[in-house]
């Protein structure tokens, strides 16, 4: 159980900052949960939605950003940790603008396709 | 919350109000519910398998039912690598309320953080097989 080098340096956060880091990180890997589940159940559950090959592509970009999602998330947890530990200001990240974009677009494409089917 | 307050904190003398407990168990209900998202996306590839086992069109299925299974196995597996994560964060996170004001031996190790999100991307490549599998 090795941990990696960045975590001996600086000195360890206060708990409470810590925790909370852990549950940002864990509120991402549930939105990337929830971007899988979503992919699988609109395959699964709303088959007319669009025309087959559609359909797997638009469920298969959400899967595959769920699988991004997974990997930022736990980047975006060791660099904020990391910043806390040099007492740093915490690192600007652009997730939350781009799961916003992610979303809408996602929203409003699937809202044309229940549109264009009805 | 700024980088700057970090250090201050650790100072503060827990008063009436605080209840140390508190922030361990509102972490140990976030990998709760991170557990169930899981189990929910493991469900619905079982259906995708399910539901191909119990479809009887008279064409030969075998290899995209073998496939499916092993996806559904695949959903199984990242989902216990979650749930052994999970257990035992929660145990480390109640173990650890008693040590909570003088040391930070209660954050995460980045590798069960860095497993559990290898776990959720092993997930995903699931998922895609099985929606390419359920498409052919």
């Amino acid at each position: 159980m090795r941990e990696p080098a960045w975590r001996r340096t600086g000195k360890a956060p206060d708990y409470r900052f810590s925790l909370a880091n852990e549950r940002t990180f864990l509120a991402w890997v549930r939105t990337a949960l929830a971007l899988l589940a979503g992919a699988v159940a609109i395959d699964q559950l709303a088959p007319e939605i669009a025309p087959p090959m559609i359909r797997m592509v638009l469920c298969m970009i959400l899967a595959v950003i769920g699988a991004v999602l997974a990997v930022v998330s736990y980047r975006r947890w060791a660099h904020q940790e990391q910043a806390m530990r040099n007492d740093a200001e915490l690192p600007h990240s652009w997730l939350m603008l781009g799961m916003t974009v992610i979303v809408s677009i996602a929203a409003m494409v699937f809202a044309v396709l229940i549109l264009v089917r009805s | 919350m700024s980088g700057a307050r970090t250090g201050e904190a650790a100072e503060v003398p827990g008063g009436p109000e605080r209840d140390p407990g508190l922030q361990p168990e509102r972490t140990a209900l976030a990998w709760r519910r991170t557990v169930i998202s899981a189990v929910i996306a493991d469900v619905l590839i079982w259906r995708a398998w399910i539901h191909a086992l119990t479809s009887h069109d008279g064409a030969d299925h075998s290899a995209q039912l073998m496939g499916l299974g092993i996806c559904a196995a695949m959903a199984c597996l990242t989902t216990i690598v979650l749930v052994i994560c999970a257990v035992g964060r929660i145990r480390a996170l109640h173990a650890g309320v008693a040590a909570l004001d003088h040391d930070a031996e209660i954050a995460p190790q980045a590798l069960m953080l860095r497993t559990a999100s290898a776990a959720i991307v092993a997930l995903a490549v699931t998922t895609v097989c099985a929606l390419g599998l359920g498409f052919s």
